[in-house]
C-alpha cells in the first residue's frame, strides 16, 4: 500500500464526516429543542419494544447522580415526589446546574477524562483540580479550557496548575503525542508511530508523525535551584524524516492536526529565533512556539474534531457509554452507534460554544435519558403476536427479496437504456466542439481583418486632422507674408507648413487606396463564416435536444437507483427487525418453558436488553464511579448532612462576625467546598480500593473482591450505619413504627418509598429487635448500601 | 486501502477463532460480556489444568557470577569456588549448595542481553516482558498471569506481592487490564486488608444484613441484571469465602518443622508463605528479597544474601515436587540485571544487563536444561542470546498460554507478550 500523502491525514471517512458537518441545519429543525431532536433521530430506528420513562423517584435520583455526584436525601426526594408543576423535572436540572456540587463533579469528569487518574508529578492534584473547577464555576467553554491546558507551561504561578497535562506526563513527547490523539481527537494512534495502524485505516503514521512534530521541540525542564519542572521548547529541532518500519518511501513530518492542512510553521532568521536563548540551566523561550500554536489550532479551528470528541463524552456522561466506544476508538472500523445522532451533538455543542451546562440539559430533557432501566412485562408480546411478527417479516422478506430484484433489473435496464442517448449526446457534443473550432478559426481571422480596416481608417481620420491643422497655419503664414514680405523666416515656414500638407495629404491618399483590398478580403472572409456558424448552431442545437431526449432516461436511471438504495434500507431495518423478533422470540421460548435454567434465560434476557439499552429503548444500569459510590454512601447514611450542617452554621458564624448579609449563592458555593474539604478523605479512600490503576482503560469498572472486604469489614461504612449526629440510623431509631422507618430507609437510601412487599421485610427485620434496635437498623442500612440497586445508577 | 499486514491477518484470525469458543461458553450458562467470554473461555481451557506462577525477584540485581553461572579461576570470577550441581556438568557457585541439589529441577538461562543498566527500567522491563515506553504502559507479569490463569469466579486475589516490607493494599500494576488483576499486597506478609470482621459487630449481625442485602438484590435483579450487576452481587460471596479462607494468608499455621526448614526470619517466613499460597490455588505470587546492589563488597553482600536465599529457595522447590504442584507451577527468580564481570576498586560489582542469567522450574520447562552461553570471563553473551522478551513469552508457554494470540482488551485485540519476539522454544516440553 502506498501511503497517503501528508495532507490526506486521518483519511476519507474524516472527510465525509467533515463535509457532513458542515451542512447546516434544516431550518425547520432548528425550531424544535434539541431534546426533541435527539429523540427524533433514535426513534428513525425500528423499536422493537421500548422502555417507559422513568418515575419521578428513579429520575430524581439518575439525574442527581450524573449531574451533582450524589444522591438527594430522603427530605430532597419527599419534596420532589410532592411537587405537582408539570415542567418539574426540567426545573430540578436547572436547579442541579446551578448547584455548586455541578461544578464539582462534571470537573472531575473532565479531570478523568484528561489525567485518568495518573498520580500526581509536578503539580499538586489538588492545584490542578481547583483550576479546572474555578472554570466550571465560571462556566467556561470546554474549548477554551482546553486550549489554556494545552498552552500552559506551568511558568506563570497563577496559571501553574494548567499545565498538569505536559507536567505529569514528564513532557514525554510520545505520551503526549499519543494521549492527545486519544483524549481530544478520540483516536489512539499509538501504533501509527512506527508504521500505519494496522487494524485500522484511518490511522496513519503521518498523522502520529505530524502531531509529534508539534511537540518535538518540547521538553521538561527543571529548574535546579527552584526545585520545579516547567515546560520548555527549543526553536528548532525537525523530526527525522520518517519511514515506515514496513517499507515504503520516506515522508517529511510537518506540524499539522489531523484533517487539516499543515501549519503555518514560520522560521525566525538565524540568531534570532529565540526570546530567551538555551543555555546551561536557562529554560529557553523561542519567538514562535509550535505548542502555542497547537493550542490555538486545536481549539479554535479544529473545533469540530474538538466538539465530536467532547460530544460523545458528555453524552458517555450522561449514559455511561459514548456513541463512539471505546471514547479513543473513533474511526472507520468503529463506527457510532447513532452517527446522525453525533453530528447532531456535535454541531450543536459548537452552536451553544461549547457549554457543558446547556448541552447537559437538553440530553437530561430528551426522552432518551428519561427511559427506565427496566422494561415493564406487560410489553412483552406473547409467542402468538411474536409468531405473527416473524411470520409478517418473514413476508415481508420475500416480497423484498423481489422486490430488490426487481429494483436491480430496473437499474441495469434503466442503464442500458441509458447507453444509447448517452452515445449520441457524447457524438453531439464532439461534433459540435468540431464545428465551433471550424467557425473559430475563421472568427479570428475576420476578428484580424476587422483590426487592420479600423487601424487604416484610424491612421486616415489622425492625419486628416493634421492635414487640417496644417494647412490653417498655411493660410496664416500667408497672410502674415504679405503683411512683412520681407521677413524670410515667414517665407521659409510658409513654405515648410505647404510641403506638409502635400505630404499629408499624399498619405492619405495612400490609406485610402489600401482600403478597397481590405474591404474585400473582409467581406470574402465573413462569407466564409456564416455557413461555420450556421453549423455550429445545428450542432448547439443537436447537443440540446441529445441532451434533452437523454434527461428522462437518465432520470429513470437516477430513480432506479435511489430505489434500489431505499429497498435494500428496508431490508437491512427488515433484518434489524428480525433480529430483534428472534432475540425476544427466544426469550419468550425459554420463559414459557418452565424447565429452563435460569441461567440462560438471563442470558437471553440480557442479551436483547443490552442490545436495546445500546439504541437507547431501555435505560443503562451502570456502576457508580468510586468517587459517586463514596457521596452516595455518605448522603445515604446521612454523614454528608452532618458535615453540611456543620459547614453551615461555620459559615453563618463567620458572616455574623463579620457581620455581613448572606447572599445565597456565595454562602452555598462556601458550604459546597468546605463539606468536598472535609471529606476528601473519605472519598479518597473509596478510591484507592475501588479504582487503583491510572491511565488508559483505568477508568473502567471491575467488581473485586477487595471492594467487597471494605464494604463489609473496613470501619468507614460500618460507623457511617451507626446512630449518632441526627444520621439516618438515628432518625430511624426515634420513629414510632415499622412502616415509618421503612419510608425514611428506603428514601434516604434508594431514593424511592419501599413496596408493601419490603415495608413488611422492614417490620419483620424488627420483630424482636426491641433490645438491639439500633443493631437491627445498622443491619438495613448497610444491606440496602451494598444491594446493586445502590452500587449501580439505573 | 486496508494494509495487508502480517500482524493484521494473525490478529484477525485469532480474534475470530477466540470469538468463536467465546461464543461456545455463553451457553454454558455464564454472564459475561464479550470480552470477558472471550478471556473465560480461554481461562477455563487453562483453569482445568490449574497452572500457577511463583517469581522470586532479587531486588538490586543478584550477581550471575556468585550463583548461576560462575567463573572460577579467572580474574573476572571472584573469590569463590563453583560446586557440580544434581546434573553432571552443570555448576554452581558454591554460595547455593542447597539449589544446586535441585538443579535436575530447573533450568538456567545464562545469555541475557536486556541491555539495561538502570534499576527502575531494568526491573520494568523484566517484570512486563516490555521495554518500559513512556507513551504506553503495560501490565505487569502477575497481572497478566490473573487475567489468563485465575479462575473467573475464585475467592482468592488471582495476584498476589509479598513485599519485605510496608503496608498491604493494592498496586497500580494491571494497566489496562483493571483493577481486578492488580496486585493485593501482603506488605511484610501481613494478611489483606478488611479481611476479619470488625471487632464488636457480632457474626450473626453479618449473617441478618447479608440476608437483607440478598433479599434486596432479588428484588431489583428481577428487573434488570448484567454481567456486572452479577460480578458485584457475587462479589460478597466471594468476600465471605475469602473471609472462611483466612488462613490461607497465615503462615503460622504451617508445621512447626517447616518453619524451622524455611527459616526464622523475614525472607525464609515469605518463602513458606508463598509455598501456602500456591498450594492454596493462587494463580500468581512474587516474593521479594532485597539487598543485591552490591557496588560495595560484593562478595561479602552475596554470602549474607545467598544465605539467606538459598534454603527457603531449594525447600520449596523441593516441596512443590512432592506435592505434585511443580509440573503444574513455574517457578522464575529473577532480578532486575546481574553484575559487572568486572570487579571495582570496592570489591564490588557494577549494574550489568549484557550478560547475565535467570533461573527457572517447573511447569512445562524442560527440567536440568542450561541455555546459552557467556564467555569464559563471562563479559558477554556466546550463544543464544534472549531478553526479557523471549523470557515472558518463555513463561507464559511455560503454563500453557499462547503467548502470541491477542487478548480482547476493551474491544481491541491487545498483543500480552512482545509479538517482535519468540520463546526460547527448547525450553518448553
Amino acid at each position: 500500500m502506498k501511503p497517503a500523502p501528508a495532507c490526506c491525514s486521518f483519511g476519507r471517512s474524516v472527510f465525509v464526516l467533515l463535509a457532513l458537518l458542515a451542512t447546516p441545519c434544516l431550518l425547520a429543525a432548528q425550531e424544535t429543542s434539541l431534546s426533541k431532536r435527539i429523540d427524533g433521530v433514535i426513534h428513525s430506528q425500528p423499536v422493537p419494544l421500548e422502555a417507559d420513562l422513568q418515575s419521578d423517584s428513579e429520575f430524581l435520583r439518575r439525574v442527581s447522580l450524573d449531574l451533582v455526584g450524589t444522591i438527594p436525601t430522603s427530605a430532597e426526594a419527599r419534596a420532589f415526589l410532592a411537587d405537582t408543576a408539570p415542567n418539574k423535572r426540567e426545573l430540578l436540572v436547572d436547579r442541579l446546574l446551578a448547584d455548586p456540587r455541578f461544578a464539582r463533579h462534571i470537573q472531575l469528569a473532565f479531570d478523568l477524562w484528561l489525567m485518568e487518574r495518573r498520580p500526581s508529578k509536578h503539580v499538586p492534584i489538588a492545584d490542578w483540580q481547583t483550576f479546572l473547577h474555578n472554570h466550571f464555576v465560571k462556566n467556561t467553554p470546554l474549548n477554551q479550557i482546553v486550549k489554556e491546558v494545552l498552552a500552559a507551561d506551568g511558568t506563570d504561578e497563577k496559571q501553574r496548575a494548567a499545565a498538569r497535562f505536559y507536567l505529569d506526563r514528564d513532557g514525554e513527547k510520545h505520551l503526549i503525542t499519543r494521549d492527545v490523539g486519544r483524549i481530544f481527537f478520540g483516536r489512539d494512534i499509538q501504533c501509527s508511530q512506527c508504521h500505519d495502524h494496522p487494524l485500522v485505516d484511518d490511522f496513519l503514521q503521518a498523522d502520529y508523525q505530524a502531531i509529534l512534530a508539534f511537540f518535538n521541540r518540547s521538553f521538561l525542564f527543571t529548574d535546579a535551584q527552584a526545585k520545579k519542572s516547567f515546560f520548555a521548547e527549543n526553536a528548532e529541532g525537525e523530526l527525522l524524516d520518517f519511514k515506515s518500519v514496513f517499507g515504503g518511501d520516506v515522508q517529511k513530518a510537518r506540524p499539522r492536526l489531523p484533517g487539516s492542512p499543515e501549519a503555518d510553521d514560520p522560521r525566525s532568521a538565524k540568531g534570532q529565533e529565540y526570546v530567551v536563548a538555551p543555555a546551561k540551566d536557562v529554560r529557553p523561550v523561542p519567538k514562535y512556539s509550535r505548542r502555542e500554536r497547537f493550542a490555538q489550532e486545536l481549539a479554535i479551528t479544529q473545533n469540530k474534531l474538538l466538539a465530536r470528541t467532547f460530544a460523545n463524552r458528555l453524552w458517555g456522561h450522561m449514559f455511561g457509554r459514548g456513541l463512539v466506544y471505546p471514547y479513543d476508538m473513533d474511526h472507520s472500523d468503529n463506527p457510532p452507534s447513532h452517527p446522525e445522532l453525533l453530528d447532531l451533538l456535535t454541531n450543536e455543542l459548537i452552536a451553544m460554544n461549547f457549554d457543558c451546562r446547556q448541552f447537559i440539559k437538553s440530553v437530561a430533557l430528551s426522552a432518551a435519558y428519561q427511559r427506565s432501566s427496566t422494561l415493564p412485562s406487560a410489553t412483552l408480546p406473547d409467542k402468538a403476536q411474536l409468531d405473527q411478527r416473524v411470520a409478517e417479516a418473514r413476508a415481508q422478506q420475500e416480497q423484498l427479496g423481489k422486490d430488490i430484484d426487481a429494483a436491480e433489473k430496473a437499474m441495469i435496464a434503466a442503464g442500458k437504456e441509458l447507453d444509447a442517448p448517452t452515445t449520441a449526446l457524447e457524438a453531439a457534443i464532439l461534433e459540435l466542439a468540431k464545428a465551433d473550432a471550424a467557425a473559430f478559426e475563421i472568427q479570428k481571422k475576420v476578428n484580424d481583418s476587422a483590426t487592420a480596416i479600423q487601424g487604416i481608417n484610424t491612421t486616415i481620420a489622425q492625419k486628416t486632422k493634421s492635414q487640417k491643422t496644417f494647412a490653417e497655419l498655411v493660410t496664416l503664414t500667408k497672410q502674415s507674408q504679405a503683411k512683412i514680405p520681407s521677413d524670410q523666416a515667414i517665407a521659409s515656414s510658409a513654405a515648410l507648413f505647404e510641403k506638409r500638407v502635400q505630404q499629408l495629404t499624399a498619405e492619405i491618399a495612400q490609406a485610402n487606396t489600401m482600403l478597397p483590398a481590405k474591404m474585400t478580403e473582409h467581406a470574402n472572409l465573413m462569407q466564409q463564416l456564416a455557413p461555420l456558424e450556421e453549423a455550429v448552431n445545428k450542432a448547439a442545437a443537436a447537443r440540446a435536444n441529445a441532451n434533452a431526449s437523454r434527461q428522462p432516461i437518465l432520470a429513470k436511471r437516477l430513480a432506479a437507483e435511489q430505489a434500489l438504495v431505499a429497498v435494500k434500507k428496508r431490508r437491512d431495518l427488515l433484518n434489524h427487525q428480525e433480529d430483534d423478533n428472534k432475540i425476544l422470540g427466544d426469550y419468550v421460548m425459554l420463559t414459557s418453558q418452565t424447565a429452563t435454567d435460569p441461567g440462560v434465560v438471563n442470558v437471553a434476557y440480557e442479551k436483547w436488553t443490552e442490545r436495546w439499552t445500546k439504541r437507547f429503548f431501555v435505560g443503562s444500569l451502570r456502576p457508580l464511579s468510586p468517587e459517586q459510590l463514596a457521596l452516595a454512601t455518605m448522603q445515604a447514611t446521612g454523614r454528608l448532612e452532618i458535615q453540611r450542617s456543620a459547614a453551615e452554621a461555620t459559615e453563618k458564624a463567620v458572616l455574623q462576625k463579620e457581620n455581613k448579609q448572606l447572599d445565597p449563592p456565595a454562602f452555598a458555593a462556601k458550604v459546597e467546598q468546605s463539606v468536598h474539604t472535609a471529606l476528601a478523605g473519605e472519598v479518597a479512600a473509596f478510591v484507592s480500593v475501588l479504582a487503583p490503576g491510572s491511565g488508559p482503560g483505568s477508568t473502567e469498572y471491575q467488581s473485586t473482591v477487595q471492594e467487597a472486604l471494605f464494604l463489609k469489614n473496613g470501619p468507614k461504612v460500618s460507623a457511617w450505619a451507626k446512630p449518632g449526629g441526627g444520621n439516618l440510623a438515628e432518625r430511624m431509631l426515634k420513629m414510632a413504627t415499622p412502616a415509618e422507618m421503612a419510608e425514611e430507609l428506603y428514601l434516604s437510601v434508594l431514593t424511592r418509598r419501599p413496596t408493601s412487599d419490603e415495608a413488611e421485610l422492614v417490620a419483620k427485620h424488627l420483630t424482636g429487635r426491641d433490645s438491639d434496635k439500633a443493631v437491627a437498623i445498622e443491619e438495613m442500612i448497610w444491606g440496602l448500601l451494598t444491594s446493586a440497586e445502590f452500587r449501580f445508577s439505573h | 486501502m486496508r494494509c495487508e499486514y502480517a500482524c493484521q491477518s494473525t490478529a484477525h484470525t485469532m480474534g475470530r477463532r477466540s470469538f468463536l469458543s467465546g461464543l461456545a461458553g455463553l451457553t454454558a450458562g455464564g454472564l459475561m460480556l464479550p470480552s470477558e467470554q472471550i478471556a473465560s473461555s480461554l481461562a477455563g481451557e487453562l483453569q482445568g489444568k490449574n497452572k500457577q506462577i511463583l517469581v522470586v525477584f532479587l531486588a538490586g540485581g543478584v550477581s550471575q557470577l556468585e550463583t548461576w553461572d560462575p567463573k572460577p579461576g579467572v580474574e573476572t570470577g571472584g573469590p569463590f569456588r563453583s560446586i557440580p550441581t544434581s546434573v553432571p556438568g552443570v555448576h554452581f557457585s558454591e554460595l547455593l549448595p542447597l539449589s544446586a541439589q535441585q538443579m535436575h529441577r530447573l533450568s538456567i538461562v545464562r545469555s541475557i542481553n536486556t541491555k539495561e543498566n538502570d534499576h527502575g527500567k531494568g526491573s520494568y522491563a523484566m517484570q512486563h516482558g516490555h521495554k518500559q515506553d513512556p507513551a504506553a504502559e503495560y501490565p505487569h507479569f502477575g497481572a497478566v498471569a490473573a487475567r489468563m490463569l485465575a479462575p473467573e469466579n475464585g475467592s482468592l486475589p488471582g495476584y498476589i506481592q509479598i513485599t519485605p516490607k510496608g503496608g498491604g493494599g493494592r498496586n497500580n500494576d494491571a494497566a489496562y487490564l483493571g483493577a481486578k488483576y492488580s496486585s493485593v499486597v501482603l506488605g511484610g506478609g501481613n494478611p489483606p486488608a478488611d479481611l476479619v470482621r470488625l471487632q464488636g459487630f457480632a457474626e450473626e449481625a453479618d449473617l441478618r444484613r447479608n440476608a437483607f442485602r440478598k433479599n434486596a438484590d432479588e428484588m431489583f435483579l428481577k428487573k434488570r441484571r448484567t454481567a456486572m450487576t452479577e460480578a458485584y452481587t457475587y462479589s460478597f460471596d466471594q468476600a465471605a469465602r475469602l473471609m472462611e479462607q483466612k488462613e490461607v494468608f497465615d503462615v503460622t499455621k504451617e508445621s512447626e518443622k517447616d518453619q524451622e526448614r524455611y527459616g526464622k526470619y523475614d525472607f525464609g517466613r515469605q518463602m513458606l508463605l508463598a509455598r501456602r499460597l500456591i498450594s492454596s490455588g493462587v494463580s500468581f505470587v512474587q516474593v521479594q528479597h532485597t539487598n543485591y546492589d552490591s557496588h560495595y563488597e560484593n562478595f561479602e553482600f552475596h554470602i549474607e544474601q545467598l544465605g539467606e536465599f538459598d534454603r527457603p529457595f531449594a525447600c520449596l522447590i523441593q516441596d512443590l515436587a512432592d506435592m505434585g504442584l511443580l509440573e503444574s507451577t513455574l517457578v522464575v527468580v529473577m532480578s532486575e540485571f546481574g553484575r559487572t564481570p568486572n570487579i571495582n576498586q570496592h570489591y564490588g560489582r557494577d549494574h550489568w544487563g549484557t550478560a547475565w542469567s535467570v533461573a527457572m522450574a517447573g511447569a512445562k520447562l524442560q527440567p536440568g536444561a542450561v541455555i546459552g552461553k557467556t564467555n569464559e570471563k563471562g563479559t558477554a553473551v556466546v550463544e543464544r542470546e534472549v531478553h526479557h522478551g523471549h523470557l515472558f513469552h518463555t513463561y507464559l508457554q511455560a503454563v500453557g498460554v499462547d503467548s502470541t494470540v491477542p487478548i480482547q482488551v476493551g474491544g481491541r485485540p491487545t498483543p500480552i507478550a512482545d509479538p517482535s519476539v519468540q520463546p526460547i522454544k527448547e525450553l518448553i516440553v
